[in-house]
């Protein structure tokens, strides 16, 4: 169902349910007027449209035309799929990135996107992210949205001046950032990776806060993101009226904030927030700082007539009332608790706002601030705006924290000697504190400022590198204070396996690299810490070693639009340790897996879209830090050619074992299948056609094919199909069989030897494995569930000792199944009494 | 004294809050890195599809220049718009209204398109003063901004007439 936003304005009431959950978060959106009242309408990817549920992304194959020294294409790009997987990572959203291959810009597709291009921008413009929409409104599954055709991440197409290294954490956090935009997200106010880059207090090790988290499962929620979480909703009045975009955040005392946005009525939700106690906040948007288009930096949203306006400014409130927090509210799994209502006073202007702290690591400064626990003085220097002079601080300014344990030493924030117009505070930590982020509030002259997220608690410093070596057969150690906590290694955006720690050692398996590539080694901890903050990411390089240069070989196959199959990639020096991944330059072509076959030999399942455009494609093979392309991999017919094909999408959920039978339904037919005309090999061996059905063939496997995926080729009245595979999955177990049914004393159980309730019987049981524990075995009649007591090895197979619950039905046959491992006995019967 | 040249450097390049990244640029790196500083109004706009992108290209009216072409008219893009059906966002882009009278720090790319220097950093309102001079105001708070030197810029918020701003103009050494 589509519709003209003009056309959206009449929406049937039906699409409220969808509408009325969308409000929030701040995404690119518009509102619609229904009944009187705005509807937000957001703007994300349609995740049922593509195959898989993921959305590809391209790079641009130019790459900047300017790098500082030492720098590469290949470290950039991957440093640029490394920001994919960050949101990949958030177990609440749908929502997959999957690398599509190396593009040149404005290459023709036509399925939803992201496009990573370089390009001339104008001084003083770093990146700049954004959706693309072909203003429609889309109903589906009962929610309504804006789709999204493309979006794009402009990068600049010169990175030498002003330098921005690839492995810089700022460039890093840019392209996470900007990549949230192209999935929907705009900026919040919460600390998260999505707040401006003054705000932000999240760090390349640990790059997403809650608050993105919730973000993101807004767009794109799992079944489970509603039921694990709960939601705080309520009105933002001002005068009797309700403030549009104000920001209402709520934040534990020492965890991370998620925020919403308010609609024009004042309304808000604030969702995604893990159960437990919250301390919720309203404040308004700060001003645009100097060369800022509008006062919020939002694209505001369109009602229908025209941009929408933030409401005015007020005075910071906590719930229910005052700017001290005092009253925490509940959250509750799936439940809403719609009672955080908010009345606020109005102000001229926003004076505080925008607060950043740093601290120092040797001569690197590290913002969010991070300090150990046990620090009994530890150093930060802050700016906020509205907060300082040019000697100091404003009169009246003090800060405070918010319910932190660690303690702000006096005289609270004060002039930063070394730059007055900065200011410094000295908090000491206790040995006690608990790792996490802090809140800290600033007030002056009746106003007051919460900073989430101003500065973090670690358990310990982070970790730190003095040496990478290269030892033999490709493993590199590190070697530093701390590395042995890492939680990973990686090279430039590509990580290592961690195969060994010691005690300031690390021995690990660096990625797959090119022969003379010098990677950038970090080590990160899993506080959110990395080496880079103490050697900007520089000091340590890893270079490769790798005589045989990887060539990565495809024979060209052609396809017609709208088919399913796979094809072979193989390779020379390619040392594939998993899958390679894998990408044909256009969202026309989805690769839907990969298996890794051997070290230079894999197999993909591709999905040609209706719409792809004719002509040549060029393969880009990923492993690791290694990449290889092959011109015109695949091509595609015109359209009007059309050829049949192994329907591999109907397949997927059907468990197919060595032996079995499987039915392989045939797309894009000319005349109806015929066993006598159909010939089937599955893993290179033929497979006998038991029956067919018209458009689909069911076939024997051949029981003697290893586990694992097997290459299906199929031939049609002597015409080949395109061929399809298969996963074939190990045996399944047999499943236990209970031989006997027996009394304690060893009597076989009759009507005369019945069993009662609570009483002990055994059963003398073959087929379970040998090692079986009692917890792995469970006894029941229809849904009685009995006590299995005891399960004893024994020179013939297992006895299994049982108690005989005590709602069991009496009779003279009374069912019992056993089953161990989820695989279920054939029934037996016992007479209880 | 390097902590605070670090510091100093890693706030001036962080003080960008727009959806697009942004690196703060003072007035000199401005009048520097410019093609052109023109004063117009805005005769009109459209979108316009370049490559993948799609940029509002806007028509403006030069009346008045102090660097480069001293007159005529001028095509400036700006990130984001619409093409038919096609919309792009960007946020922290500039929209600019038809009609009203500004004053532009243009870079022009290689390829010949007219950009506003920084996103939005390079573009001011024009108005007229009670002194009847015309004044340029860019931005409604007060900023507090040093560049990557920690070198304090004093024009972080602007508002400065249209001669002051070809006194400092002229003192770089441009030449018109």
């Amino acid at each position: 169902m589509k519709r003209r936003f003009g056309v959206a304005l009449g929406l049937a009431a039906m699409l409220l349910a969808g509408l009325q959950e969308a409000s929030g978060y701040a995404h690119f959106m518009r509102y619609i007027l229904q009944n009187g009242r705005y509807e937000a309408v957001l703007t994300r990817f349609d995740l049922r449209s593509v195959p898989g549920k993921r959305i590809p992304f391209f790079i641009d194959r130019n790459g900047p035309e300017a790098m500082v020294e030492g720098d590469t294409k290949l470290a950039l790009f991957s440093q640029i799929q490394s920001a994919a997987e960050v949101w990949n990572s958030v177990s609440t959203s749908e929502l997959r990135l999957t690398f599509g291959g190396l593009i040149e810009p404005g290459t023709p597709m036509s399925g939803p996107r992201v496009e990573v291009v370089f390009d001339e921008v104008p001084p003083g413009l770093v990146a700049l992210a954004g959706p693309e929409v072909l203003g429609e409104v889309t109903e589906k599954d009962g929610t309504v949205f804006v789709p999204i055709v493309k979006s794009l991440l402009v990068l600049p197409s010169n990175l030498a001046e002003p330098a921005r290294p690839s492995w810089s954490e700022r460039l890093y956090q840019t392209i996470v950032h900007e990549m949230g935009h192209t999935l929907g997200l705009q900026h919040s106010w919460a600390s998260g990776t999505m707040s401006t880059e003054i705000t932000r207090a999240t760090t390349k090790g640990d790059p997403l806060a809650a608050d993105d988290v919730a973000g993101i499962s807004m767009l794109y929620p799992t079944e489970q993101f509603l039921k694990q979480t709960g939601t705080i909703s309520g009105r933002v009045l001002m005068g009797g009226q309700g403030v549009h975009l104000a920001s209402v955040v709520a934040l534990t005392a020492t965890g991370e904030a998620v925020s919403a946005l308010t609609m024009p009525d004042g309304s808000y939700r604030i969702r995604g927030l893990a159960p437990g106690s919250y301390y919720v906040y309203a404040h308004p948007l700060p001003p645009g700082l100097a060369g800022e288009p509008q006062p919020v930096n939002l694209d505001l949203p369109q009602g229908p007539d025209g941009a929408m306006a933030p409401g005015g400014a007020f005075d910071l409130v906590f719930f229910p009332g005052g700017s001290t927090p005092q009253h925490m509210v509940e959250v509750v799994a799936g439940e809403v608790n719609d009672s955080v209502w908010f009345t606020v006073q109005p102000r001229a202007k926003v004076n505080l706002h925008s607060v950043q702290t740093y601290r120092f690591f040797g001569q690197q400064a590290v913002k969010p601030a991070y300090m150990k626990a046990g620090e009994e003085l530890a150093s930060v220097v802050l700016f906020g705006y509205g907060m300082s002079t040019a000697t100091g601080p404003v009169a009246g300014l003090s800060a405070s924290l918010l319910n932190a344990p660690e303690t702000l030493l006096a005289p609270g924030a004060f002039a930063y000697a070394p730059a007055p117009s900065y200011l410094q505070m000295n908090l000491s930590v206790p040995a006690e504190a608990a790792p996490g982020v802090r809140h800290m509030l600033f007030r002056q002259n009746g106003e007051t400022h919460v900073a989430p997220g101003a500065y973090r608690v670690t358990k310990a410093g982070p970790p730190e590198i003095t040496g990478v070596e290269t030892e033999a057969a490709g493993t590199v150690v590190v070697r530093g204070h701390g590395v042995e906590r890492a939680e990973r290694v990686v090279f430039d955006g590509a990580a290592g396996v961690i195969r060994e720690r010691e005690e300031g050692v690390l021995r690990v398996e660096a990625p797959a690299g090119l022969d003379g590539h010098a990677a950038r080694v970090s080590v990160f901890d899993a506080e959110g810490q990395s080496s880079a903050m103490l050697d900007g990411g520089t000091n340590h390089v890893h270079v490769f070693e790798r005589p045989e240069a990887p060539v990565v070989r495809m024979e060209t196959v052609y396809l017609p639009s709208g088919v399913e199959t796979v094809v072979e990639i193989t390779g020379t020096g390619t040392q594939w340790k998993q899958a390679p991944k894998l990408g044909f330059g256009t969202s026309d072509v989805a690769v839907k897996r990969v298996w890794r076959l051997a070290p230079d030999r894999a197999l993909a399942e591709v999905v040609v879209s209706p719409a792809a455009a004719a002509g040549p494609l060029t393969l880009t093979a990923v492993n690791g830090l290694s990449m290889g392309t092959v011109e015109n991999a695949l091509n595609i017919y015109p359209a009007g050619i059309r050829r049949a094909f192994v329907v591999m999408s109907a397949m997927a959920d059907v468990p197919v074992y060595g032996g079995s039978r499987v039915t392989l339904p045939v797309g894009n037919l000319t005349s109806p299948l015929y066993a006598s005309t159909t010939q089937v090999t599955i893993g290179g061996q033929a497979a006998m056609v038991l029956e067919t059905n018209g458009t689909a063939a069911t076939v024997l496997v051949p029981a003697g094919l290893a586990a694992g995926v097997a290459k299906v080729e199929m031939k049609v009245q002597g015409e080949p199909v395109l061929p399809g595979a298969i996963v074939i999955l190990p045996p399944p177990p047999a499943p236990p069989v209970i031989t006997a049914v027996q009394t304690l004393m060893g009597l076989m159980l009759q009507s005369g030897s019945a069993v009662g309730s609570g009483e002990m019987f055994q059963l003398l049981v073959t087929g379970l494995a040998d090692d079986a524990k009692t917890a792995d075995v469970a006894v029941h009649s229809g849904e009685v569930a009995h006590k299995v007591v005891l399960v004893q090895k024994t020179a013939a197979g297992h006895t299994v000792y049982v108690t005989l619950a005590e709602e069991t039905p009496r009779g003279a046959a009374v069912p019992l199944v056993l089953s161990a491992g989820g695989v279920k006995s054939q029934p037996v019967t016992i007479p209880v009494r | 004294m390097r902590r605070i040249l670090v510091i100093l450097g890693l706030l001036g390049t962080l003080s960008g809050a727009w959806a697009s990244t942004i690196e703060r640029l003072s007035m000199e790196e401005m009048i520097a890195k410019s093609t052109r500083i023109v004063r117009g109004k805005i005769a009109g706009s459209e979108g316009v599809r370049r490559g993948g992108m799609i940029y509002t290209d806007y028509t403006f009216q030069v009346s008045e220049s102090l660097k480069g072409t001293a007159s005529g008219t001028l095509r400036l893009s700006v990130p984001g718009g619409s093409v038919g059906l096609a919309r792009q966002s960007f946020a922290g882009t500039p929209k600019l209204t038809a009609g009203e009278e500004y004053v532009v720090f243009v870079w022009t790319s290689r390829s010949g398109v007219h950009h506003i220097i920084g996103l939005s950093q390079g573009l001011f309102t024009a108005g007229v003063n009670s002194a009847g001079e015309v004044v340029l105001r860019r931005g409604p708070a007060t900023a507090h901004v040093v560049d990557k030197q920690g070198k304090e810029v004093a024009d972080g918020a602007i508002e400065l007439t249209w001669g002051d701003l070809e006194r400092r103009v002229r003192g770089a050494g441009v030449a018109r």
